[in-house]
C-alpha cells in the first residue's frame, strides 16, 4: 500500500467531506513536488515527516475552533454558572426534601431517614451538578459557534461603560451574606420542622430489636403538646423562610435586614421557651424511665429536668443575641 | 527558559506570515514554488502552516485559486486578487511603521547600555 494514499487519508478523512477531494488533489501535488523524480521509500518517509502529523495538519486545514468554551465567552461562562448553581442545587434539594419526607412512610426506621437527608442528598445534588454544568455548556457551545458577540450580552450595551457601574451594588465583604447561607437556612428549617412534627419517632430512648435495629422504645417528648402549637409554628416557618429569602435577595446585611433578623430571633427565643416550659412538654413515659435510670427521686428528677430547660434555655438567648448584635454590626460597616 | 524564548520567537514570526506570503503573490504560485521562494529569501516556514493559510487566505477573499491541469501534475495557483492587493499595501505600510518604532526604541537601549 502506498504511504502518500494513505496519508492523504489520514490528513482527509479529518476533514469536512465537501472540503476533502481538493485538499487531497492539491497535497498529492505538493508531495510529489517535493520528491525527487526517481524517488524511493525512504525519499517518501523523509518528504512525509516534513509536512508531520496528519491528525495537526488536518488540525491546521479545519477552521472550526477546537475547543469548547473559547477565551471570548469564558469568563462570562464561568459567572453564569457560579450564579445558576447555588439556585439550581438549592432547590432541587428544598423540593428532594419536601417530597421524599412527605413520601416516608416512617419503614426503614431511622436508618432510611439518614440516608435521605444525607446520601440521597448529596446525590441528588451530584446529579443536579452535571446536569447544569451540561446546559449550561450546550448553550454557551452553540451561542459561541452561532457568531453572538459576548458584548452583546450585556445588558447596557455593545461597549463597556463606566456608567454600568452604577446599577451594581457596593457590596463591602463583610457585609455580604452568601447565597450559601441563605441555602443552608432553608433547608435547615425542612430539617427541624420534620423532626419537630414528627418527634414522636425520631426523639427519645432507642433500643436495639431482635434484629439489632435501632428501635424507638419511648418517644422523650409529648407529641401532642408540640402539635397544638402548630399556629405559631406554621407562622415562625413562614418568618423563617422569609429571612432567609431577605438575605438572598439582598446578598449585605442592611439596618432593615438586621431589624427583622432581631424580630425573627427574638420570636425564636419567646417560642422556644413557651413550648419547652409547658408542664407536659417532656412526656411522662420518658420521665418515669429516667427516674428508673438514675434511681432518683421525683425531686431529684424535677431539679435536672429544670437544670437542663434552663441552660438550653441560656443557650437560645445568647447565641439569638450575639446573631443579632452580629447582624447590626454588620450593617454598620462602611468598608471593606 | 529556552522553551519559553521559543514561543516568543514562534509567536513573532506568525505575525509576519500572512506579509511574507502576501508579498510574493502577485504572481501566480503554487504551494512547494511558494515554499522555495520563502526559503531563497531566507523565510522558515513549516510547511503543514502554510498550505492551510493558502486556503484560509483564499476563503477571506484575499487570494483566488486555479488548477492548472495543463502540465503532468495538475497545479493549484494561488494569486492576489484585488482585495488583497489592497490588504497588502496596507499591512505594508502598518510593517514599515512598526519596525521603524521599535528600531527606534531599540537604538534607545543600545545607546543607554553604551553609555
Amino acid at each position: 500500500m502506498n504511504l502518500i494514499d494513505i496519508y492523504i487519508q489520514e490528513v482527509t478523512r479529518r476533514l469536512p467531506e465537501k472540503s476533502r477531494d481538493d485538499i487531497a488533489m492539491e497535497l498529492r501535488s505538493t508531495i510529489e513536488d517535493m520528491l525527487p523524480d526517481d524517488y524511493s521509500e525512504e525519499d517518501v518517509k523523509k518528504t512525509l515527516s516534513e509536512l508531520g502529523d496528519p491528525a495537526l495538519l488536518a488540525n491546521e486545514y479545519r477552521d472550526r475552533p477546537a475547543y469548547l468554551i473559547g477565551p471570548l465567552f469564558y469568563d462570562l461562562y464561568i459567572s453564569v454558572i457560579k450564579m445558576v448553581m447555588p439556585i439550581a442545587i438549592g432547590i432541587s434539594l428544598a423540593i428532594y426534601y419536601m417530597v421524599s419526607l412527605s413520601e416516608w412512610n416512617r419503614e426503614g426506621g431511622i436508618g432510611k431517614l439518614m440516608a435521605i437527608l444525607f446520601g440521597e442528598s448529596i446525590w441528588t445534588a451530584m446529579t443536579i451538578f452535571i446536569h447544569a454544568i451540561f446546559w449550561i455548556t450546550l448553550v454557551f457551545f452553540v451561542l459561541e459557534r452561532s457568531g453572538v458577540s459576548p458584548t452583546s450580552l450585556r445588558k447596557t450595551g455593545e461597549k463597556w461603560n463606566p456608567e454600568d457601574l452604577k446599577a451594581i451594588p457596593f457590596i463591602p465583604k463583610k457585609k455580604a451574606i452568601p447565597k450559601a447561607e441563605a441555602i443552608a437556612s432553608i433547608i435547615w428549617t425542612l430539617i427541624w420542622v420534620f423532626f419537630y412534627f414528627n418527634a414522636d419517632h425520631f426523639i427519645g430512648v432507642y433500643e436495639k430489636n431482635r434484629v439489632n435495629d435501632l428501635e424507638l422504645i419511648l418517644p422523650a417528648f409529648n407529641q401532642e403538646v408540640l402539635l397544638s402549637y402548630w399556629p405559631v409554628i406554621l407562622l415562625f416557618i413562614i418568618t423563617e423562610i422569609t429571612l432567609a429569602i431577605f438575605k438572598w435577595i439582598n446578598r449585605q446585611w442592611t439596618y432593615k435586614l438586621a431589624i427583622f433578623n432581631g424580630v425573627y430571633n427574638l420570636f425564636s427565643i419567646v417560642l422556644t421557651i413557651v413550648i419547652i416550659t409547658n408542664a407536659d412538654f417532656i412526656s411522662a413515659s420518658f420521665i418515669d424511665y429516667m427516674l428508673n435510670l438514675f434511681n432518683g427521686t421525683q425531686a431529684a428528677a424535677d431539679e435536672m429536668t429544670n437544670w437542663i430547660i434552663g441552660v438550653t434555655i441560656a443557650i437560645f438567648i445568647i447565641t439569638a443575641a450575639y446573631n443579632v448584635f452580629d447582624g447590626f454590626r454588620r450593617a454598620g460597616i462602611k468598608k471593606f | 527558559m529556552s522553551s519559553l524564548l521559543d514561543s516568543y520567537k514562534t509567536e513573532l514570526r506568525r505575525g509576519t506570515l500572512v506579509l511574507a506570503v502576501l508579498s510574493q503573490l502577485h504572481t501566480p504560485q503554487y504551494g512547494y514554488s511558494l515554499v522555495q521562494l520563502l526559503e531563497t529569501a531566507g523565510v522558515a516556514i513549516e510547511q503543514s502552516t502554510l498550505y492551510p493559510l493558502l486556503r484560509r487566505l483564499e476563503k477571506q477573499e484575499l487570494v483566488t485559486s486555479n488548477w492548472d491541469t495543463t502540465e503532468s501534475r495538475p497545479r493549484k495557483y494561488y494569486v492576489l486578487s484585488d482585495y488583497g492587493s489592497e490588504v497588502y499595501e496596507q499591512l505594508k505600510e502598518e510593517w514599515k511603521r512598526m519596525t521603524l518604532e521599535l528600531n527606534s526604541l531599540l537604538k534607545g537601549e543600545d545607546n543607554d547600555e553604551s553609555d
